[in-house]
């Protein structure tokens, strides 16, 4: 049985496009929060969420923090299970070679099954 | 079994397409707070899973729901399937 010590295996959905609201930024603040308490994380894009994995994005003019250089530190934090939706991807226009290194692109099904998997997931 | 909590309207938001997008056979979709507003889509029939919403949130907003494909359920059932499911998703 698990202590509430004991490292948990969370799924996050990253849904929403960056900037436009706090969403993204607070599930990326919830990421990092809980790897600094050493959970087992797995992140998942999806839906607007892959809009955040663009790697060209510059926000100096809109004066708010670079959303996909804040996710390439991932795996300084030991967050490496990086996953997202091949059909949002091209439903959206987003070729392979657009988004930052490091994410695993993976079908609707195996995201599915990412659902299935885990008992404890939260969304943002 | 996942229970997913659909509290957007769908037709101002893409949470519900974003939901059955995702969900798996035996999952069941909880319409809740605007999310009930979904009981006026046409095409819920089509939906395999089951679907619910919550009698309160319904009242609230005038909605009667005679949709044969929604069950409507009170808050302790609301609590009685979340203690059913292996997890929930809010979909906002």
């Amino acid at each position: 049985m698990n202590t509430p010590t004991a490292p948990q295996d969370i799924l996050i959905l990253q849904r929403s496009a960056p900037y436009g609201s706090s969403k993204a930024r607070e599930g990326l603040d919830f990421i990092l929060t809980s790897a600094a308490y050493d959970q087992n994380l797995t992140i998942l894009f999806l839906a607007d969420g892959v809009f955040q994995l663009l790697d060209n994005q510059n926000s100096k003019g809109i004066e708010l923090k670079n959303h996909a250089a804040a996710l390439e530190v991932l795996p300084l934090y030991d967050v490496e299970n990086l996953f997202v939706i091949d059909e949002d991807l091209t439903s959206r226009a987003i070729t392979k070679d657009q988004i930052i290194n490091g994410v695993q692109i993976i079908s609707r099904e195996q995201g599915r099954a990412l659902i299935a998997q885990h008992s404890k997931i939260i969304g943002f | 079994m996942t229970l997913h909590l659909i509290q957007k309207s769908p037709f101002t938001t893409s949470v519900f397409n974003d939901c059955l997008n995702m969900i798996n056979p035996g999952d069941i979709i909880l319409l809740m707070q605007d999310g009930v507003l979904g009981c006026q889509l046409p095409n819920l029939g089509n939906i395999k899973n089951r679907v619910l919403a919550l009698q309160d949130d319904l009242d609230a907003r005038g909605i009667q729901t005679n949709n044969q494909h929604v069950e409507t359920i009170n808050y302790q059932e609301f609590v009685n399937i979340c203690t059913q499911c292996k997890s929930t998703i809010s979909w906002y």
